[in-house]
């Protein structure tokens, strides 16, 4: 074969390797921008709204939002999240995935990411800490622990429009660099409570002295610490009483602590026949308006769980009063603010199975 | 011959197969729905009964939330299971009762429904008895797949 020959076809048959991959890569490129809207969608748009109006979670398509933060501060936002504060971490996307989504929520609001200068911001935090009591603690908490509740919608008094994000929070602080939260202060966040502090007349000095302030809450985040999961998944009691009465003692403990039986049935009624020989599994569904609109209020998700639910079982003889064990709600929601709901919600059970099995 | 790409996209995949739960890293399975929660409620029980699960206890949770000053005033429920499966499951699990039958829960939003329910994995993790992981397993791949199609329902 004439050596000219080889040489070409050596060279048409890398140029169409080239041409493979370089097509290869646009369409993967495309890929990359639909795969940004489906991981929204399979992952943040069930608290943030399909465009990014807020929901459980704040909005992230507004305009100031977009201006006053980085890539970086939306990339860590998604891998940290905010532990206690409902937002998930995700610590399982790649690489890839988290930018492909932090490129979605970006093109919301159709503008460059912009520029940070990485210089460390120089206030006094003692200042700060006093205009912060003045200007920020009514939303913000006097600790920076953020507003009650949950995002937009429900899980808040109707006369709140936004949740004020927590400022201490361990996610937040490792997520925002200095210049980030200084540049959100200044401009505020139009259509929300959060105001622009410049056009409050607010100095640059006293921003900077807030900056250094919220960054001071950084050494007492404990946060991480205090949602661990419970030992018990299951809270569960043993009855003296045949299955019966204690059906019966459930009830009247229900209505001694306060509460009333909602509804009660056969578990698994309407799917298992109840014509199946003699089964001794027994549901009674107990609440109060108070419990229900209390649990709803901090998390719309409590509804998984509300009304209270009490198993009553019988098992090779031995009688049990079973229920789940509230204090795991806390973890499983992701949300400090259950806490102490989760811990009056395990008051009440371990009360009731206490009373029914004496 | 093996491209570059194709190299890439393949060891991509079995990436994918190597990370158990890339899907959903989450002890709740949630989504959101266009539907508004009236809508969703049937949809959902058809995708349900699709893949051989019953459904039961479809019910509104009516109380007067926006009385006590809330913003929302119901939200919706449903449970459902394989009759033969929760029937042996409740006779020989005691302790998995209060987690049966396995529930979803439907919060509307502003005319759009939220969807959530625990993560049949996490109940593996509590119940970390090896007859009971082949079921939880199934019951996640189902959930997903239901909740998947309610997220995409127009
Ligand atoms: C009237 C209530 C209100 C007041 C007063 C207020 N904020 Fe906010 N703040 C909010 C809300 C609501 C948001 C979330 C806005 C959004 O949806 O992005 C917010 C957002 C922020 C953010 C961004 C946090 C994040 O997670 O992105 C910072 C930082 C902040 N506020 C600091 C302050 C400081 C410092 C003050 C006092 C000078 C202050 N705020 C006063 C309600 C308030
Ligand atoms: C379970 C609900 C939930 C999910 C799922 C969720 N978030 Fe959030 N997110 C929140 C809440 C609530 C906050 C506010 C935290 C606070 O109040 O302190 C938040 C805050 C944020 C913030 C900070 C906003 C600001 O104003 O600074 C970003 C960015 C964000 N989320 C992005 C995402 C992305 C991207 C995803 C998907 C990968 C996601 N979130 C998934 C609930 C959620």
């Amino acid at each position: 074969m004439n050596p000219v020959l080889i040489l070409l076809s050596v060279v048409v048959l890398s140029l169409s390797a080239c041409a493979q991959v370089e097509r290869a890569e646009i369409t993967s490129d495309r890929d990359e921008e639909t795969a940004g809207a489906r991981l929204y969608a399979q992952y943040c748009s069930v608290c943030h709204g399909n465009h990014g109006r807020g929901g459980v979670g704040v909005p992230l398509a507004l305009e100031d939002f977009l201006e006053s933060v980085s890539n970086q501060y939306i990339e860590r936002t998604i891998r940290l999240g905010r532990p206690g504060r409902v937002m998930p971490a995700f610590p399982r996307l790649t690489d890839q995935e988290v930018q492909a989504i932090t490129e979605y929520v970006r093109s919301f609001h159709w503008a460059d990411e912009p520029l940070f200068s990485s210089e460390p911001v120089e206030g006094d935090p003692e200042l700060g800490g006093k205009l912060f009591i003045a200007f920020c603690a009514r939303c913000h908490g006097a600790n920076g622990e953020g507003g009650e509740g949950t995002g937009v919608s429900f899980s808040r008094p109707t006369f709140i429009p936004i949740l004020a994000p927590a400022l201490n929070n361990a996610g937040y602080l490792a997520s925002a660099s200095d210049q980030v939260i200084k540049r959100s202060l200044a401009l505020g966040r139009e259509r929300t409570p959060m105001r622009s502090l410049s056009a409050m007349g607010l100095s640059e000095q006293n921003i900077d002295d807030l900056v250094s302030y919220i960054r001071s809450f950084q050494t007492l985040s404990a946060d991480r610490a205090a949602i661990k999961r419970p030992v018990d998944a299951v809270l569960v009691q043993q009855s003296p009483h045949s299955y019966e009465q204690t059906i019966e003692r459930i009830r009247q403990a229900v209505v001694n602590s306060g509460h009333s039986v909602v509804r009660e049935e056969l578990l698994g009624e309407g799917i298992v026949d109840p014509g199946e020989g003699e089964r001794k599994q027994y549901v009674v569904y107990f609440g109060s308006l108070q419990i229900i609109s209390d649990g709803l209020a901090h998390d719309p998700r409590m509804g998984l769980f509300l009304p209270g639910k009490i198993t009553i079982v019988e098992h090779a003889g031995v009688v049990k009063v079973l229920a789940s064990n509230p204090e795991q709600y806390t973890a499983l929601f992701n949300n400090i603010a259950l806490s102490d709901f989760a811990a009056m919600l395990h008051g009440i059970y371990l009360a009731i199975f206490k009373e029914a099995t004496s | 011959m093996i491209s570059r790409v194709g190299l890439c996209r393949w060891l991509g995949t079995l990436l994918l197969l190597l990370v158990p739960g890339s899907l959903w890293a989450s002890d709740l399975l949630m989504v959101r729905s266009q539907l508004a929660s009236a809508d969703v409620q049937p949809r959902l029980e058809e995708e349900i009964n699709a893949l051989g699960y019953f459904t039961a206890n479809a019910r509104r949770v009516d109380i007067d939330l926006v009385g006590a000053g809330f913003a929302r005033g119901a939200y919706r429920s449903i449970t459902y299971g394989k009759p033969d499966e929760i029937k042996a499951l409740s006779e020989r699990y005691p302790e998995l009762t209060p987690f049966l039958p396995p529930q979803i829960a439907i919060i509307d939003e502003r005319g759009e429904s939220l969807l959530v329910a625990l993560n049949p994995r996490y109940l593996a993790e509590i119940f970390p008895h090896p007859k009971l992981a082949d079921i939880f397993e199934r019951w996640h791949r189902d959930l997903q797949m239901i909740l998947e199609n309610i997220r995409d329902a127009r």
